[in-house]
C-alpha cells in the first residue's frame, strides 16, 4: 500500500474535493485522517489476490422500462430552490469570455 | 403517560378503523406529547401541526363516508429529515440543505400516505447520516429519552427516539451502515434494515448508494412488520428495487422459532464485548432454545476487515453523491467574488459540518489516482470476501444473532472527538449493508441501574439470507416475546 503523508495530501485532496479548509482545520482533519488510515492498514493482510471485485451486494442485471415519456418536474419549482435563477436557468458566476 | 400515545401503531390502527378513536385525537395526542417533551429531546427538526391536523380531518372524513380504511390508518409517523416529503423542508441536518424544498416525494413516503399514515415531522440525524450519535446534526444533538445525557445512537437518532418517548407511533429511518439498527438498539425500539433493493430509495438523499435502505423503526415486532409491508416493493423510479413479491410480513410473525437454526458469529462475541450485553444475549438464546431452535456457533472470518471496508466503500461514494452540493441548484451558495471554482469551494466549505468533510475528503483520497487500487480496488474484493462469509455461514443456518451494539447509549460528546471510536459503534451493523442482507435490531433486555447511568436498553440483531425479512421478523417477534421489554417506558420529567 503507498504510504503518503496526509498533512502534505490533505491540500490536494481538498482542492479536488472542492473543499475550503480553515488551516487549523485542515491540520486536524490531516491527523485524524493519518489515523484512520493506519486503523484500515488492517486490510493489507486480508488475501484478496484472485479475488473478484464486488461494486453491488446484489448481482443486478440492467434493467428497463418502456421508453414513455413522463411529464418533468415544474421549472419553476426546481428553479425556486436555486440560490440564483435567471430567465430560466441556473445563473452561476461567468465562467467564459466575452 | 397520555393513553393514546402508549398504544401501538397496529392497536391504533384498530381502534381507528373501528371508529373507537378519531385520527383527530390520536394526532392531538402525539403533537401534545411532542410539545412536551421534545424540547428536551429534540428528536425532530420540524414538526408540521397544521398538516397533521388537515390529514387527520381529511381521513375521519372518508372513515365517516364508508371508506375503507389503508393498513395504517390513523397512524402518526415521523420521518428522518434524509426523506423527500411534498411541502416541507428537507434539510438533512445540514447547513447546506437548509431551505431546501424538494419538488418531488420519497416513495416511501408516498406508500405510508396511501396507506392513512399521518405524517407528524421531519426528525434529526447526524449531517447526510454520516454519524452513530446524531450529534454531527448541525442543528444541535438529540437526547435519549432513557437518560438524557447520552446520545440516542445515529444516525436516525431523532426516529429511534421520538417512539421511544411515544412522540410517534412509528419512524422511518434509513441505513447505510447500522443508522436504524444502532439507535434502536440504544433507545429500546425495534428497527428493521431491508434487504438492499427491497424499499425504494427513490427520494431518499444519497449517501452510499449501494449501501443504502430505508426502513422502519417501531416500538414492536408487529409494528415495524406493518410498516415494512407498506414501503416494500418495486418502483419504477429506482431501478435496484427488487421485483419480488412482498410477503404478508405479520403472518409469519406468531409461528415461533421452533426447528429454526440460529448461528453465533463467535467474531461478533469478542472477549471485550459489555458483559451485561453478552448476559442479554445469553439469556435470550437460552429461551430460544427452550422454545426449539438450534444454536451453533459460527465463523466469519473476515469480520475484522468489517470497519475499514466499510468506511472506504462508504466515503468513496459519499465523496461522489456529496459532489452535487455545489451552491448551483438548491440550498446554500457562498459567493465567490464571481470565480466558479471559488464559490464552489467557499460553499461547501462553509455548509458542510467536520464528519461530513472528513468523509468526503476520505473518500476522495481513496478513489484518488495513485491509492484507488490500495485502498478503493482493495476494498471491494473486501466486500466479496465478506460476502463469502455469509453465503458460507447461511449454508449451515438459517439466521445469524448478534449484539446489535458493542456497549449500550454513551454519553453525549464522549466519542465526538475521535472518530476511530465513533467508527467502531458500527462494527457489528456495517457487513448487513456491504452484503445486502435484511437485519432486525429488537430490544432484549437492560444494563442494571449503576451509580452513574440508570437502566439503558439493550438489542439483539437477526440477519437473514436475501429478502428473508419475514424470518428474521419471526425471530424478532419470538426473542420479543421470550424477552418482554415492549411495556417499558422511559421515564420522562413532565415539564422538562
Amino acid at each position: 500500500m503507498p504510504r503518503m503523508d496526509p498533512r502534505e495530501a490533505i491540500a490536494g485532496v481538498a482542492r479536488l474535493a472542492r473543499l475550503d479548509l480553515e488551516p487549523a482545520e485542515g491540520e486536524r482533519i490531516a491527523a485524524q485522517l493519518g489515523d484512520i488510515l493506519r486503523h484500515f492498514e488492517s486490510i493489507r493482510a486480508l488475501p484478496t489476490e484472485g479475488v473478484a471485485p464486488i461494486v453491488h451486494a446484489t448481482p443486478g442485471a440492467d434493467v428497463f422500462r418502456p421508453d414513455e415519456p413522463l411529464p418533468s418536474l415544474p421549472r419553476e419549482e426546481v428553479l425556486g430552490n436555486a440560490p440564483e435563477a435567471e430567465g430560466g436557468f441556473f445563473a452561476v458566476p461567468k465562467v467564459v469570455e466575452a | 403517560m397520555n393513553d393514546l400515545a402508549s398504544l401501538s401503531a397496529t392497536a391504533l390502527r384498530s381502534a381507528a378503523a373501528r371508529g373507537e378513536v378519531s385520527v383527530r385525537e390520536i394526532v392531538e395526542a402525539h403533537l401534545a406529547r411532542i410539545a412536551s417533551f421534545d424540547p428536551l429531546l429534540h428528536a425532530f427538526l420540524g414538526v408540521d401541526e397544521a398538516g397533521a391536523r388537515a390529514a387527520a380531518g381529511a381521513l375521519d372524513a372518508a372513515r365517516a363516508r364508508g371508506e375503507p380504511a389503508g393498513p395504517l390508518f390513523g397512524v402518526p409517523v415521523a420521518l428522518k429529515d434524509n426523506l423527500c416529503v411534498r411541502g416541507w423542508e428537507t434539510t438533512c441536518g445540514s447547513r447546506i440543505l437548509r431551505g431546501f424544498r424538494p419538488p418531488y416525494e420519497a416513495t416511501a413516503v408516498a406508500r405510508l400516505r396511501a396507506a392513512g399514515a399521518v405524517l407528524l415531522g421531519r426528525t434529526n440525524l447526524d449531517e447526510f447520516a454520516m454519524g452513530s450519535s446524531t450529534e454531527n446534526s448541525a442543528f444541535g444533538p438529540t437526547r435519549n429519552p432513557w437518560d438524557p445525557s447520552r446520545a440516542p445512537g445515529g444516525s436516525s437518532g431523532g426516529s429511534a427516539a421520538a417512539v421511544a418517548a411515544r412522540l410517534a407511533a412509528l419512524a422511518l429511518g434509513s441505513d447505510t451502515g447500522g443508522s436504524i439498527r444502532q439507535p434502536a438498539a440504544l433507545c429500546g425500539v425495534v428497527g428493521v434494515k431491508p434487504t438492499y433493493g427491497r424499499v425504494s430509495r427513490y427520494g431518499l438523499v444519497a449517501f452510499g448508494s449501494s449501501l443504502d435502505q430505508i426502513g422502519p423503526l417501531a416500538r414492536t415486532v408487529e409494528d415495524a412488520a406493518a410498516a415494512l409491508s407498506v414501503i416494500a416493493g418495486r418502483d419504477s423510479n429506482d431501478s435496484t428495487s427488487v421485483a419480488d413479491a412482498v410477503p404478508d410480513y405479520l403472518s409469519a410473525l406468531g409461528r415461533g422459532v421452533e426447528g429454526l437454526r440460529l448461528g453465533l458469529p463467535r467474531e461478533y462475541f469478542p472477549p471485550d464485548l459489555d458483559p451485561e450485553i453478552r448476559g442479554a444475549l445469553e439469556r435470550c438464546l437460552e429461551r430460544l432454545r427452550g422454545l426449539g431452535a438450534t444454536v451453533e456457533e459460527i465463523s466469519l472470518p473476515h469480520a475484522s476487515a468489517a470497519i475499514p471496508t466499510y468506511y472506504i466503500v462508504a466515503t468513496s461514494e459519499a465523496s461522489s453523491n456529496l459532489a452535487r452540493y455545489d451552491g448551483v441548484k438548491y440550498g446554500l451558495r457562498e459567493g465567490g467574488d464571481g470565480d466558479l471554482r471559488a464559490m464552489y469551494g467557499r460553499t461547501r466549505g462553509r455548509g458542510f459540518g467536520a464528519e461530513v468533510k472528513r468523509r468526503i475528503l476520505l473518500g476522495t483520497f481513496a478513489l484518488s489516482s495513485g491509492y484507488y487500487e490500495a485502498y478503493y480496488g482493495r476494498a471491494l474484493r473486501a466486500r466479496a470476501l465478506l460476502r463469502r462469509d455469509f453465503d458460507e455461514a447461511f449454508r449451515r443456518v438459517d439466521l445469524l444473532l448478534a449484539p446489535t451494539s458493542p456497549f449500550p447509549a454513551f454519553r453525549l460528546g464522549e466519542k465526538l472527538d475521535d472518530p476511530i471510536q465513533m467508527y467502531l459503534c458500527d462494527v457489528f451493523t456495517v457487513t448487513a449493508n456491504l452484503v445486502g442482507l435484511p437485519a432486525v435490531s429488537v430490544p432484549a433486555g437492560f444494563t442494571r441501574a449503576r451509580r452513574d447511568a440508570p437502566e439503558l436498553p439493550i438489542g439483539v440483531q437477526v440477519f437473514g439470507r436475501p429478502l428473508a425479512e419475514a424470518d428474521c421478523l419471526r425471530a424478532a417477534a419470538a426473542i420479543e416475546r421470550a424477552c418482554p421489554v415492549a411495556d417499558r417506558a422511559p421515564a420522562l420529567a413532565a415539564d422538562p
